[in-house]
């Protein structure tokens, strides 16, 4: 036992005595190459990396039935001839990426709120390295670890910010797409639109990500702006289910969950 | 060029910065560190890394917590709700929110609230610095958005120097908002009634034969209280149905879990200074303790969800007595009287 002790111990000094060749850094490649030093020792620093960008733009706008632009807290008619007028209209898009032709995934925005609220047209835009895509990525809601943020910490205009009334202090999360508006479900009058619509998802459980395949590229100092629309007719009567605005008029989530999933899995599909 | 001007921009940055850090010598440092006064018997809460205490923050949050700024026509503090005479909670079923709204829950006591890891009577909010904004902007509480608590907080001729010193802010801000009322509820420990006295603190005469015995029907296993209330604050946390209902108006943890079988469940409420709490449940629906003991005994409603322990046991009216008689054994005059929780002087 004691010379295995002693055995330990030498090994130890010689693999001291080894260490101490001349440490420095070790890569060509950086400003301060140490060409005596055979020993890296992390303290490489390199040029900056200048990196060639121009800016990637992605454009929202809201289409009521058969693809006439919605105008905010002005009424339309829509494919079941139920009156609706649209007064709030946002939702957090997360983790935009672009994908390269090799498939290879850029990620150039964390979050952003999308808001109708004043216009029907909004936008989000970043940097984005030069080249050539073949699509984007992006997230419908907040991923889990986005959500759990806490959103006293932003500054004010941070999309997160607590200051953009989209967080349920209750249940500690973040709402995800959030639609307010008033319907007239009896067809014919459309004396009162007096129903109200409140559509409020979240839960991390309805966050989806979506793909749209579209070849284009970005080049230096200029800007690649894509166009989606979100066609409120396919929200409501979607592909994954249709919504009865008479007796699935409210949602937040919590409550109605089977609502809020329909309005999660029907926005996917609506942005064309 | 470009390298010249960087260079330049490093330098002002260092001047600056250089410069400055002669001027934070003036400005009055963090506050003496406030030290928790910890029971004998209980642990160290757990405290968030970007809220540490010190005098400034507990001060500031004590101020904030008695101020009916926060609510809309000023007329509403937390202290409306949370009285310290009453153990941090109220005496009421509902409590009287601004323009004549109540509450929908009853209010619960904020004894020992920072050893809780989940807030409300759900469970559905995981930080005591956001929950802060749960009541203010509650319509039935105090139905102020946090913007205009903000910008009133800026108007005021002494809360901008407040936040300054207690968490370096230029302004008022709801961070600084947030995490000041929460430390001062931090400092909310209850843990010297005479239970403590008798059973951490070794005073053997502090309990009276009555109370022992109830005591001891407390943790025994026919009435088993203690297996849900328990350890030194009287509760595990845990989320439980204790069968006051067959059916639930409020379905409790279910709201945040969205699963059925968390029907008619609530956080289990710790029992320190439950004498001065009543009425009792989320719902206030139990005016004195006898009500509650009596509901146990019966053995509760028989909802699906209601815990097996739950299960009825007989009793006599000595029995009870004692076991009311330990319960108020729990209260902690020291607590309700202390003048560092109480309204502060102008
Ligand atoms: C109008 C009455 C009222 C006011 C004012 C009020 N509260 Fe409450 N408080 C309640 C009620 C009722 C609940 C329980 C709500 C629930 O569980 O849904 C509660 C719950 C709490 C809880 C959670 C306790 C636990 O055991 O989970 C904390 C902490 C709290 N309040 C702090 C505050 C603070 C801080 C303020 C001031 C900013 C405040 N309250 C203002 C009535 C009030
Ligand atoms: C299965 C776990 C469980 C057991 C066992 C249990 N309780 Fe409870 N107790 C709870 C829960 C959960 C609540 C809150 C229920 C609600 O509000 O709907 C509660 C509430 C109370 C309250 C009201 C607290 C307040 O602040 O309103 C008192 C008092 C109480 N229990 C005393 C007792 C006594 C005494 C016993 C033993 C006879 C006991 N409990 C056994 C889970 C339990």
């Amino acid at each position: 036992m004691k010379h295995l002790n002693q055995l330990l111990f030498l090994a130890l000094c010689i693999l001291l005595a080894s260490c101490s060749k001349e440490e420095g850094c070790t890569d060509i490649n950086a400003t301060n190459y140490n060409p005596n030093a055979d020993k890296s020792d992390d303290s490489c620093i390199y040029p900056p990396v200048v990196s060639e960008k121009g800016t990637f733009k992605l454009n929202f706008n809201l289409t009521s039935s058969n693809g006439q632009a919605l105008v905010i807290n002005q009424p339309y008619s829509d494919s079941a001839n139920y009156t609706i007028q649209i007064e709030g209209f946002q939702f957090y898009i997360s983790n935009l990426a672009l994908i390269k032709t090799n498939n290879q995934e850029v990620s150039i925005k964390d979050v952003d709120l999308i808001s109708f609220n004043t216009s029907n047209e909004n936008n989000t835009e970043a940097l984005a390295a030069i080249g050539d895509y073949k699509g984007i990525k992006f997230g419908i809601g907040l991923d889990s670890t986005q959500n759990a943020s806490d959103p006293t910490t932003f500054a004010n205009d941070h999309p997160l910010s607590l200051f953009q009334n989209t967080y349920w202090n209750w249940s500690s999360q973040y709402r995800f797409i959030m639609i307010e508006g008033r319907a007239d479900t009896t067809i014919g009058s459309s004396a009162n639109i007096n129903q109200l619509l409140i559509y409020h998802t979240g839960l991390n459980s309805l966050y989806r990500e979506t793909q749209i395949n579209e070849n284009f590229s970005i080049s230096l100092n200029n800007t690649h702006q894509m166009n989606l629309t979100i066609n409120l007719n396919k929200l409501f009567y979607g592909s994954f289910a249709s919504i009865d605005l008479k007796t699935e008029s409210t949602t937040h989530a919590t409550t109605n969950y089977l609502v809020a999933e329909k309005v999660t899995e029907n926005f996917i599909t609506a942005i064309e | 060029m470009k390298s010249f001007r960087t260079y330049l921009i490093f330098g002002i940055t260092l001047l600056t910065f250089t410069s400055c850090s002669k001027e934070t010598e003036s400005i009055p440092q963090t506050g003496t560190a406030y030290a928790l006064a910890i029971p004998p018997g209980f642990p160290e809460p757990i405290i968030p890394e970007d809220n540490t205490l010190n005098s400034n923050r507990v001060e500031l949050g004590r101020k904030l917590f008695y101020d009916p700024i926060l609510s809309l026509d000023s007329s509403i503090s937390c202290a409306s709700c949370h009285l310290q005479n009453d153990g941090f909670a109220d005496n009421k079923n509902f409590s009287d929110g601004v323009l004549g709204k109540v509450t929908e829950r009853n209010s619960p006591t904020l004894t020992n609230i920072a050893y809780h890891n989940a807030f409300f009577w759900d469970g559905g909010n995981h930080s005591l610095e956001i929950q802060v904004i749960g009541p203010i902007e509650n319509e039935n509480e105090m139905n102020l958005s946090v913007q205009v608590a903000i910008e009133r907080l800026k108007q005021d001729p002494e809360y901008p120097e407040l936040f300054r010193k207690a968490y370096q802010l230029n302004e008022p801000t709801i961070f600084g908002l947030t995490r000041a009322i929460a430390a001062f509820e931090r400092t909310l420990i209850s843990g010297n009634s005479n239970y403590d006295k008798y059973f951490y603190q070794g005073q053997s005469n502090s309990l009276n034969a009555n109370e022992i015995a109830g005591m001891n029907l407390f943790f025994g296993n026919n009435l088993r209280c203690a297996e849900c209330h328990s350890g030194f604050n009287f509760t595990n946390l845990n989320y439980e149905n204790n069968g006051i209902y067959a059916m639930y108006a409020d379905s409790g943890r279910a709201a945040v879990t969205l699963n059925p079988n968390d029907n008619g469940k609530f956080k289990i409420p710790t029992l320190r200074n439950i004498a001065l709490t009543a009425p009792y449940m989320h719902d206030g629906s139990f005016a004195t303790l006898e009500n509650v003991i009596d509901h146990y005994a019966q053995g509760g409603q028989n909802h699906a969800n209601q815990n097996s322990k739950i299960s009825g046991f007989s009793i006599t009216t000595q029995e009870k007595s004692d076991l009311i008689a330990f319960l108020h054994t729990l209260t902690d005059y020291e607590f309700i009287n202390n003048p560092n929780f109480s309204v502060p002087t102008p």
